[in-house]
C-alpha cells in the first residue's frame, strides 16, 4: 500500500492543519508531513508563536488560512487587519493563501464565526470587490473556501457553486474546495453533493479540505455541525475520491480543531487521504489503458 | 439601507443578544425552525469566546470555578464583543468587568489577578520589536542623559496590587499543595515582560525601582524618574536599574525631552 502512496508527487500529498498544541512536537520530532496549514490570525502577534512558525517553515511548506477578513461583510473592509495579513505573508512566504466565502461582522464588531451570505448579485459584488482589494494588497492569488452552512437565505438566487465560479471569473481567485463543508451544507439545506462538486470550475481549485463533523439533534430534525472534531466521515471520503479525480493537481489537507487528538492520529488520517488518492489515480490509469 | 447590510444587522443581533426577530424572516425554514438554525451560530460564538477567555484567564477560571466562570463569561461576551479577528487580543476589558460584578465583592483580589493574567497574555503575544542597544545612545553627551525619555517594549507591562497576587497566581498554576495565603501579607508591584526564551514572566519591584520605572513609563525624563526614586529610597541604585532594563530588552527607543532643553536654553 505504501508504495502506491509514494507514487504521489510531493505537491499532491495530503497535509495537516497545524495547531499550537502540536507545533513543539513537529519541531522536535520532524515527522513526515507533506505540508502544513495554519490559521493566519493566530500568528499576527510576536513572541513564541511566530518564532515557532518560522522554525516550522524551515522544513515544511506552509499555507496561511485566513479566518477573519470578512470578505462578505458590508461596510469597509478592515484594512488594518489586511495589512497584518500582508505582513505575515511577506514574513512567511507561504505556498498558499486562502480565505472564506463568508462574513464575520460589521460596524467594528467581530462575530468570531464564518457566517454564510445570501447568494445575490449584491453579495457577489461585495465579495468580488473586497477580494480584488485583498489580492492586489497581497500581490498574489487567494483561494476562497466554500463555507459550511446551517441556514439558507430566502433571497439566495444563485447556486453556491455558481457563485464561486463567478467570483473566479471576476477576480481571478482560486478555490479551496472543502468536501466536508459540501456534505454538511447539502445535508442541512438540501442538495446533491456530487452535483455541487461537479459544478465547480475544476481549473480554479487549488486545495481540498477534509474534516470531521457531528450531528446536532433538535425537536424538528438533525443539523450537521462542522466542528472539525472527529475522523472524516465515510460519505465525505466518497466525495473526496470524486474531488481528487476532478481536481487532480489540488493537494488535500486534514483539519482538526475541537477534541484535538495526538499528532499521529492526524498524520494517519492524512495517510488515508494519500492512499485513497493513489488508488484513485491507479484506477483511472487502468481504465485509460 | 442596502438589503445585505439589513440582513447582516439582523443576524448580528441574533448572535450577539439572541434576538432572532429581524433575522428569522430572511432565513428559509426548510423543516427546521430558523430560530434553531440561528442558535447554532450563537452557540458557536459564545462557546468559542468563552474558551478563549478561559485560555487567557486560567487562574480566574480556577478561582471562581467552572459554573461561575461560565456565567461571568456569558455576560461579558454579551457586553463586550470582540473588536479584532485575532482572539489573543480578546478580553482586555475582563478585569474591569470583574471589578464591577457585585457578587464578586467579597473577593476584591480577583480583578488584580485578572490584570496580571491580561498583562501576561499581552507579554506573550506583543509584536517583536528590536531592543535599545548601547550604540543607540553612544552619540549623546553625558549632559544629555538626564533628558532621555524612553519607550518601552510592547510586551512590557506594570501591574500593582494591594494583595499578594504573585503568590495567588503561582498557587493556582502549579499542582503543589496550596498553602494558605494571607491576603493582608503585603502589596506587590510587578514588571511583566518576555524573557530571553520568549516566555512571559515577571519580577517583583522594590518601592524605589517601582517609582523609577513608573515615571519612565509615563514618559518622564530620566533625571526626574531618578530623583523621585532617590526620594523614595536614598540607597536606590539607578545605574543598576537602568542597565537591567537595557539588558533585558525592555527599552526599545528614546528621545530627548524637548521641555528640558528649552529650560536649559532660557
Amino acid at each position: 500500500m505504501s508504495s502506491l502512496r509514494d507514487r504521489l508527487s510531493p505537491q499532491t500529498r495530503c497535509g495537516i492543519g497545524l495547531r499550537a498544541a502540536h507545533a513543539a512536537e513537529v519541531i522536535a520530532t520532524h515527522p513526515d508531513i507533506a505540508w502544513v496549514e495554519v490559521h493566519a490570525e493566530n500568528y499576527m502577534g510576536g513572541g513564541q508563536a511566530i518564532r515557532q512558525l518560522e522554525t516550522v517553515r524551515n522544513d515544511y511548506a506552509i499555507s496561511l488560512h485566513g479566518v477573519g477578513l470578512s470578505l462578505g461583510g458590508t461596510g469597509r473592509l478592515n484594512t488594518a487587519h489586511m495589512g497584518r495579513l500582508r505582513d505575515l505573508v511577506n514574513r512567511i512566504e507561504p505556498a498558499l493563501v486562502s480565505e472564506h466565502l463568508a462574513w464575520s461582522g460589521n460596524a467594528g464588531t467581530y462575530l468570531n464565526g464564518l457566517l454564510p451570505l445570501p447568494y445575490t448579485e449584491e453579495a457577489l459584488a461585495v465579495v468580488a470587490g473586497n477580494l480584488a482589494v485583498l489580492q492586489d494588497c497581497l500581490g498574489r492569488r487567494v483561494l476562497i473556501e466554500n463555507p459550511s452552512a446551517y441556514m439558507r437565505y430566502v433571497e439566495s438566487s444563485i447556486p453556491e457553486a455558481e457563485f464561486l465560479a463567478e467570483l473566479v471569473d471576476r477576480t481571478g481567485c482560486g478555490l479551496l474546495c472543502d468536501v466536508n463543508n459540501i456534505f454538511v451544507s447539502c445535508t442541512n439545506l438540501g442538495g446533491n453533493p456530487l452535483d455541487w462538486l461537479d459544478a465547480l470550475p475544476a481549473d480554479a481549485v487549488g486545495e481540498i479540505h477534509l474534516a470531521g463533523h457531528c450531528a446536532n439533534e433538535c425537536d424538528d430534525g438533525v443539523l450537521l455541525i462542522d466542528d472539525h472534531g472527529s475522523p472524516v466521515a465515510a460519505p465525505v471520503w466518497a466525495l473526496y475520491d470524486r474531488a481528487t479525480a476532478r481536481f487532480s493537481n489540488a493537494p488535500a489537507l486534514v483539519e482538526w480543531d475541537s477534541n484535538l487528538p495526538a499528532l499521529e492520529v492526524l498524520l494517519a488520517e492524512a495517510q488515508v487521504a494519500d492512499r485513497r488518492r493513489a488508488a484513485r489515480i491507479d484506477e483511472m490509469c487502468h481504465a485509460a489503458a | 439601507m442596502p438589503r445585505l447590510e439589513e440582513i447582516q444587522r439582523g443576524i448580528a443581533r441574533a448572535i450577539l443578544i439572541g434576538d432572532t426577530g429581524r433575522a428569522a424572516s430572511a432565513i428559509a425554514d426548510d423543516g427546521i425552525d430558523s430560530a434553531h438554525r440561528l442558535q447554532v451560530y450563537r452557540n458557536h460564538y459564545s462557546i468559542t469566546l468563552r474558551e478563549s477567555l478561559a485560555a487567557t484567564y486560567p487562574v480566574i477560571a480556577r478561582l471562581v470555578g467552572e459554573t461561575c466562570f461560565n456565567m461571568l463569561a456569558r455576560e461579558f461576551i454579551t457586553l463586550s464583543p470582540p473588536k479584532s479577528p485575532c482572539l489573543f487580543e480578546y478580553g482586555d476589558g475582563f478585569p474591569l468587568y470583574l471589578a464591577a460584578v457585585a457578587i464578586l465583592d467579597p473577593y476584591p483580589y480577583l480583578p488584580d489577578v485578572a490584570h496580571l493574567e491580561w498583562a501576561l497574555n499581552v507579554a506573550h503575544h506583543a509584536p517583536d520589536t528590536p531592543a535599545l542597544a548601547g550604540e543607540d545612545f553612544a552619540h549623546l553627551q553625558p549632559a544629555q542623559y538626564s533628558d532621555m525619555v524612553f519607550s518601552f517594549h510592547p510586551a512590557c507591562r506594570f501591574v500593582a496590587s494591594r494583595f499578594p497576587i504573585d503568590r495567588i497566581w503561582r498557587a493556582n498554576t502549579t499542582d503543589d499543595d496550596v498553602t494558605r495565603i494571607d491576603l493582608g501579607s503585603g502589596k506587590v508591584e510587578m514588571l511583566i515582560q518576555r524573557d530571553s526564551d520568549e516566555d512571559a514572566g515577571w519580577r517583583l519591584l522594590e518601592p524605589a525601582e517601582s517609582c523609577f520605572i513608573r515615571r519612565l513609563r509615563a514618559a518622564r525624563p530620566l533625571a526626574e524618574a531618578w530623583t523621585a526614586a532617590l526620594q523614595c529610597d536614598a540607597a536606590f541604585d539607578g545605574i543598576r536599574s537602568l542597565a537591567g532594563l537595557i539588558d533585558s530588552g525592555t527599552l526599545i527607543d528614546f528621545h530627548l525631552d524637548p521641555t528640558s532643553r528649552k529650560r536649559a536654553l532660557s
